[in-house]
């Protein structure tokens, strides 16, 4: 769920209530409803201004749970032991208190915190704002393998695979398997480079098909590109459209690269979670060496899908004329170097404006040759490409596109409703210019049977491409309508209780138990003891001349004697000790601070 | 613009190279390309090259290293290389050198190279044939009969191998270039020819005396192959593509040098003299004998002791005589060419068993410098004639390409172009025999195909000339190596396919520089509507690559008068 749907969710008041709280004092209410996720400079102020116990806990949300929901149980189970469970309980509080943390619960259910998927990044982030460094420019990298094509066109790619080759589902209410492998052959991304994400698909029906297949279908699905009837998928014509006119290619790269942070990386596992809130922080175009399995995996996947670039490095990176390099250059077998990884668009959230990334815009047309081939520059809008897919062969996917006008690209056409004329006009609209005479002859020759029969006007053929700029692509609209979200099936808790809640009972203690140190008998001992058990929270035993912070963990006991088992506070390093009555003389409960 | 940066090309991951010729910049990055990258096609504005192994090797040999092409692709493309892209360049490039043939003071043939390179290429059996048990670290000892064999394997896997081993001398020959040639006039090797041997010949050095010579047609390359022989003074075996062309070597020979005629000997037809110099041509050397399957005249190869083999045309060289070749590694090896294309792709061949480019001089630069003539480049697209389109329609492929070439049309077309050049010598050039017998009847002009004998062939050529026969009918013996330095126009009426060293030989006829008027033109004959439109686009490609234009025509044949048959411009030019 992201911050946008909850704010959504919990009402103007519950807003008005987060927005006055002092942490969020350098921000204006409007932020709250206005960005999603608020933004990193305002994340990272709040960050600085957290008090030490609600960072440490927010810290081990993001690390051990990133933005998958967990119960408070679950948290202290896992804490650091030499620190009372209440400090971690109030922390909790407070960041609940405070719009960082939410909690949700359905009917009488289970109450469940998790941190808004798109806040989730810019809280990594502003914990662990060091990142990597990048290797040097001047370091000999090299690869054997071509970058893919970005997931938008290998998306494209498949779908207008699919249009081709038919939506029908089986019985099953799967794809038939001819369909699924012309599909999945349209594909770059493999599937061994997701397989991680087995778990993160928000249909589990997709599970059946190849993974790299089921990611696309899924992606279609999410933003409402593709939707079911009983026995075929369908194509929602309008969000396509829309999709096709996307401002920019990258833009529309950012999107899905969203998408799949926030569905993929937050929906697999906190080590991937982490993984990719620490990888979105690297600079764009920079080489950096990945040695973090997480890491690794996550990065294989957006190699996998066109934005990343995987390469490797000799191992001394300082000399460009390694050993190992002019080996790998002599050898019949390359020298294995050091793994390398760089972003070949800026990544989302950190990467910036696409501005630079853009590079000079040049001429937006396809360039046709006298002997059919047709040149698809990068620029070129996916509208065109789209109606390159349905009239062309794709003879070479790269920086620069290739298809071809043949024989079986005109009968598939001809099939999808075309008609030669129709498929004269929208070349010359893409090219902006007449076909070179042989093209022209060659596709009125190919589809004769149906040039006399041409309408003037375009049917059935989607719109051509359109140069003006259009609204940018609105994926958050897609999200909140996510089916994958379970989240989306809670109610959340508005209402925080106070800190003094989680010590309940505390009027009825004898107040000299909080008050100061104090001899007690063993069973009084013992009882305070139980008590601090009760609240989590720590006691102050004094041995000797010296006081000794303690965390009991428990109490363990035969018929006449008993110990406690615990910590040191504040010393992660601790072992767990055992302490019998007779070990201290003087003890206290201390109490947090409540605010 | 096909790019996004500033630059008129973009490199693909697969090491194809877009060039838009719109371009500001498209020619300066043209010129650059054909030092490294192959022309593969230009229908329009795109313009496709690839970069292979041997042309990355090519370049290497010619002294261009990686980091070079690597800033050129990159001044050029105007935005980062795709990173594949980069690292193989860098990789085919790099292994230029790596590898070396030399021969140690004993007399041994030593493979040098990295260590664990040379282990696991010794591993591989196609090489471990040619390598003898042990060697130092960093060399082997390679058998010396293998040594052609073992450059052509490893070009195959990828490794070309710099040949410093040397060669043998050879019978000495007391043989010099002549002051002033035969008939009287001055006579000395124009700059480019003198370069051309320097860099054949690379002073004497252990890696020089191999390689082939890259030069327009008309541009001297006879004159090329006889100066390499009179700086190394030495028995010389001479190979070329036809017995006119025999005949021409040995002229020239007796022209600019100081040999006499019972030093040279012809080694073509019935004639079988075997000389200092010796002048063979391939068919005969790949002659079998009927019954025994035997190559017998193969054995001209051990007649003598050779210092020197000139391959003229090395182009056509044939598969046997690369086969004997690789036996001669020890032999200095000279080609000469106007085209390095093969069509049967076996260019790695002449690569590592004759020898890396040496030299190459762009067309276009001879032109500017009136060494070859100033030719202009003419596509003429001729209507079928009406009893041929329903036959054309209803034929095989193979067929359609012989009824569109044989386009009756065409003769009209030819006899309007002999008109427009009055006073010029013109050859009239085809592929199909009935064709050319009807051309030649129908311009009462003579006829010159493998039909006729030699030294018919050879009278004719003599009054072609002389003048007395201004127009002269042609099949493709006259493709190759025949000098009719008067030629001025060429009108090709058919031709083999796609074939563009064809193409580009047949250009070359009319490439000698003239005398007063130094222009030549090339008409090509092209049936509209039919396959030989894409043919001709094919056949036209090294030309383009050279910088050469096509104006594209359509012959208006409707025009009544015979002064109003004109040739319509129509939209394209091929460029």
């Amino acid at each position: 769920m992201n911050f946008a749907d909850l704010i959504g969710k919990l009402g103007h008041s519950r807003i008005e209530r987060y927005s006055a709280h002092p942490l969020w004092s350098h921000m204006d209410k409007e932020s709250w409803f206005q960005n999603s996720p608020l933004k990193l400079e305002a994340v990272r102020e709040s960050w600085s201004k957290l008090p030490s116990e609600a960072a440490r806990v927010l810290a081990m949300i993001v690390n051990r749970f990133g933005a998958a929901p967990f119960q408070e149980e679950g948290l202290l189970q896992g804490a650091d032991r030499s620190i009372a469970g209440s400090l971690h309980r109030l922390g909790l509080l407070y960041l609940v208190e405070a719009g960082i943390v939410f909690a949700v619960r359905r009917g009488w259910g289970e109450k469940l915190y998790f941190v808004p998927g798109d806040m989730f990044f810019h809280w990594h982030r502003s914990i662990y704002e060091r990142g990597a460094s990048p290797l040097p420019d001047n370091a000999d990298v090299w690869s054997e393998e071509a970058a893919r094509s970005p997931l938008s066109l290998q998306l494209l790619h498949m779908l207008a695979e699919l249009k081709r080759t038919g939506m029908k589902r089986t019985a099953k209410g799967l794809l038939a398997k001819r369909v699924i492998d012309k599909c999945a052959a349209q594909i770059e991304l493999q599937p061994s480079e997701a397989m991680f994400l087995k778990l993160a698909l928000s249909d589990p029906s997709y599970t059946a098909y190849p993974l790299h297949v089921g990611m696309m279908l899924d992606l279609a699905m999410k933003f409402q590109l593709l939707g079911t009837a009983p026995d075929s998928f369908l194509f929602h014509e309008d969000n396509w459209n829309l999709w096709l006119r996307a401002s920019s290619g990258l833009e529309q790269e950012q999107a899905l690269l969203r998408i799949v942070m926030e569905q993929y990386a937050l929906g697999s596992s906190t080590a991937i979670a982490t993984a990719a809130a620490a990888l979105s922080g690297l600079e764009f175009m920079k080489w950096y060496a990945i040695e973090d399995s997480a890491a690794r995996q996550w990065c294989q996947l957006m190699v996998g899908l066109g934005w990343m670039e995987r390469a490797e490095c000799a191992k001394d990176i300082e000399g460009m004329q390694s050993i190992e390099s002019i080996q790998r250059m002599q050898s019949t077998q390359s020298v294995k170097g050091v793994e390398v990884y760089r972003w070949l668009i800026p990544p989302w959230p950190y990467g910036g404006s696409t501005d630079a990334a853009e590079g000079t815009s040049g001429e937006a047309g396809i360039m046709i040759a006298t002997d059919g081939d047709i040149y698809v520059p990068p620029h070129v809008p996916a509208a065109v490409r789209w109606q390159l897919e349905m009239v062309a062969a794709r003879k070479q996917s790269d920086a620069v596109a290739v298809y071809r006008i043949n024989e079986q690209s005109l009968a598939k056409a001809l099939e999808l409703g075309y008609t030669g004329p129709q498929v004269v006009q929208l070349l010359e609209a893409a090219s902006g210019k007449p076909l070179p005479s042989p093209v022209y002859v060659g596709i009125s020759g190919m589809m004769e049977d149906q040039w006399d029969a041409a309408a003037t006007k375009l049917s059935s053929a989607p719109a051509l491409s359109e140069r003006e700029r259009s609204e940018p692509l609105d994926c958050s609209a897609a999200l909140f309508h996510a089916p994958g979200s379970f989240l989306a099936q809670y109610d959340p808790i508005v209402e925080v209780p106070a800190p003094q809640s989680l010590f309940s009972g505390l009027e009825a203690i004898p107040s000299a138990w909080l008050k100061g140190l104090r001899r007690y008998h063993p069973t009084t001992r013992r009882e305070l003891l139980e008590q601090a058990l009760r609240w989590r929270i720590s006691v102050t035993l004094k041995c000797g001349d010296s006081l000794m912070p303690f965390v009991p963990e428990r109490i363990e006991s035969d018929k006449e004697n008993w110990a406690v088992f615990g910590y040191e506070q504040g010393n992660e390093e601790a072992a767990l000790v055992r302490l019998t009555p007779d070990m201290w003389q003087e003890m206290m409960l201390q109490l947090p601070q409540l605010q | 613009m096909l790019n996004r940066g500033s630059g008129p090309i973009v490199v693909q991951a697969d090491l194809t190279v877009l060039l838009d010729d719109r371009h500001l910049h498209a020619a300066a990055a043209r010129e650059k390309l054909s030092q490294f990258a192959d022309l593969i096609k230009r229908p329009g504005d795109i313009h496709t090259y690839r970069i292979t192994p041997l042309s990355l090797w090519n370049a290497a040999a010619a002294g261009m290293a990686a980091e070079d092409i690597l800033g050129c692709l990159q001044c050029y493309s105007g935005c980062e290389l795709p990173l594949k892209a980069r690292s193989r360049i860098h990789m085919l490039a790099d292994r230029y050198g790596k590898l070396q043939l030399q021969c140690s003071p004993e007399g041994e043939l030593l493979l040098y190279g990295n260590e664990a390179l040379l282990q696991s290429l010794a591993e591989l059996p196609a090489i471990r044939l040619f390598v003898s048990e042990g060697g130092a670290e960093g060399q082997r000892t390679i058998r010396p009969e293998g040594r052609g064999l073992l450059k052509q394997e490893l070009v195959r896997l990828g490794y070309p191998v710099v040949d410093e081993a040397g060669y043998r001398r050879g019978e000495a020959l007391a043989v010099e270039l002549r002051n002033s040639s035969g008939t009287g006039n001055d006579f000395g090797l124009r700059d480019y020819q003198e370069q051309a041997v320097d860099m054949f010949y690379r002073a004497g050095r252990q890696d020089g005396g191999s390689g082939v010579l890259v030069l327009p047609c008309g541009a001297g390359k006879t004159v090329i192959g006889i100066a390499a022989l009179a700086r190394l003074a030495c028995d010389t075996l001479i190979l070329t593509s036809n017995v006119t062309s025999v005949k021409q070597w040995k002229q020239e020979l007796l022209d600019k040098t100081t040999l006499t005629e019972a030093e040279i000997g012809e080694y073509a037809a019935s004639s079988k003299q075997v000389r200092p110099v010796t002048i063979a041509t391939y068919q005969i050397l790949t002659h079998k004998r009927p019954r025994t399957d035997e190559y017998s005249h193969m054995k001209l190869f051990q007649e003598r002791n050779w210092g020197l083999i000139i391959y003229d045309e090395v182009h056509l060289l044939p598969a046997p005589v690369f086969r004997m070749t690789a036996d001669l590694q020890a032999t200095r090896r000279l080609g000469l060419t106007a085209t390095l294309i093969r069509e049967d792709g076996r260019e790695e061949d002449v690569f590592s068993l004759i020898g890396p480019k040496r030299f190459d001089m762009p067309w276009r630069m001879l032109e500017s410098r009136r060494w070859i003539a100033r030719v202009e480049c003419t596509e003429i697209r001729v209507p079928l004639a009406l009893d041929e389109g329903d036959a054309y329609a209803n034929a095989e492929p193979k067929a359609r390409a012989r009824i569109a070439g044989e386009n009756t049309e065409k003769l009209q077309t030819v006899k309007r172009l002999i008109e427009k050049h009055p006073g010029k010598q013109v050859l009239v050039i085809g592929q199909y025999l009935q064709q050319l017998h009807a051309a030649a009847c129908a311009l009462r002009a003579p006829l010159l195909t493998g039909e006729l004998p030699h030294h018919e062939r050879e009278k004719l050529y003599e009054l072609f000339k002389r003048g007395e026969v201004p127009v002269l009918v042609v099949s493709k013996v006259a493709n190759f190596a025949v000098d009719l330095p008067d030629a001025a126009v060429a009108i090709q009426i058919s031709g083999s396919y796609g074939s563009r060293q064809e193409e580009a030989q047949r250009i070359g006829r009319i490439l000698r520089p003239k005398r007063e008027d130094n222009r030549a033109w090339f008409y090509t004959l092209v049936s509209e509507g039919t396959s030989e439109v894409a043919y001709a686009r094919k056949r036209q490609l090294f030309m383009l690559e050279q910088g050469y234009r096509y104006d594209i025509c359509r012959w208006n044949s409707s025009a009544a008068a015979a002064e109003a048959a004109s040739l319509l411009h129509i939209r394209e030019t091929a460029q």
